[in-house]
């Protein structure tokens, strides 16, 4: 088994809804996309502590989180890249969409090998740290050689949630 | 009188040959787009004049499912475009919508 869909995280919703963390996806400085391989299988329904970067499936810092190779590693480390620009969508839709700008490597001499999907976390301070907001599958592997490596997200948002 | 020189940035497209230019500060990092009628309407990248390249798209390579992801003109799944440099290659993966529906 590996990863084959794009999911949100059932404890990221239900401890906003319980007020268990102080998660807030449009203040919260750092919300931070984290690459990894074909090598693990996500699951949606775990405990927050499980849905974290460098806990359960989610290992950091080392295989399978991936990071750009090149000298100094910055292109798209292991902690991942920022999301920029965060939009939210408001209580008057059917859909809350939670959105942002397309997240790009820091340089354009990044090499990453074999990205077959992304852990979107939140890295501010919270209750459990680097909790898990979502996860995004690719469809299949992505690598970049010395370049840029963009992450599109879809026109739907990164998230949605239909009410 | 001292003139005030301004960076222009010229970029073309290696499949419609559509050309484009931007005046002022350009990140390495950044990239230009546009719509591509060679490349089923997708925003695809542009490389710099000058530079030799091909862009092509890549169809998604696994089942969709529910899940909700980027398709062009035609209907078909799309997972990334592909700049394929002398000296490298770009890539742009169309990530799909996270939803809450399934497990």
């Amino acid at each position: 088994m590996s990863w084959s869909a794009s999911k949100i995280f059932s404890a990221y919703v239900t401890d906003i809804l319980n007020n268990t963390t102080a998660m807030d996806i449009y203040s919260d400085a750092l919300i931070e996309v984290a690459l990894y391989n074909d090598s693990i299988t996500p699951n949606p329904l775990v405990t927050s502590a499980l849905s974290a970067y460098a806990a359960g499936v989610w290992t950091g810092g080392s295989s399978p989180n991936i990071q750009d190779t090149t000298s100094g590693n910055a292109g798209w480390p292991f902690l991942g890249r920022p999301l920029v620009a965060k939009t939210l969508s408001d209580y008057s839709t059917a859909t809350i969409k939670f959105d942002a700008d397309d997240t790009v490597s820091a340089d354009a001499h990044t090499t990453l090998v074999a990205a077959f999907g992304c852990l979107v976390y939140d890295h501010s301070a919270g209750a459990v740290t680097d909790q898990g907001v979502s996860y995004h599958y690719f469809g299949g592997t992505q690598s970049v050689t010395e370049g840029t490596f963009t992450v599109v997200w879809n026109a739907s948002g990164i998230f949605a949630i239909t009410l | 009188m001292i003139p005030v020189l301004s960076s222009v940035h010229v970029f073309y497209c290696p499949n419609c040959k559509l050309t484009d230019s931007v005046r002022g500060p350009w990140a390495p990092n950044m990239v230009r787009y546009h719509t591509c009628p060679k490349l089923r309407n997708l925003s695809a990248p542009m490389v710099p004049k000058g530079t030799k390249a091909k862009v092509e798209v890549h169809e998604r390579e696994d089942y969709i499912g529910r899940e909700l992801v980027r398709l062009d003109d035609n209907g078909r799944p799309v997972m990334n475009i592909i700049t394929t440099r002398d000296e490298g290659q770009d890539c742009m993966v169309f990530a799909p919508t996270a939803t809450g529906s399934g497990s």
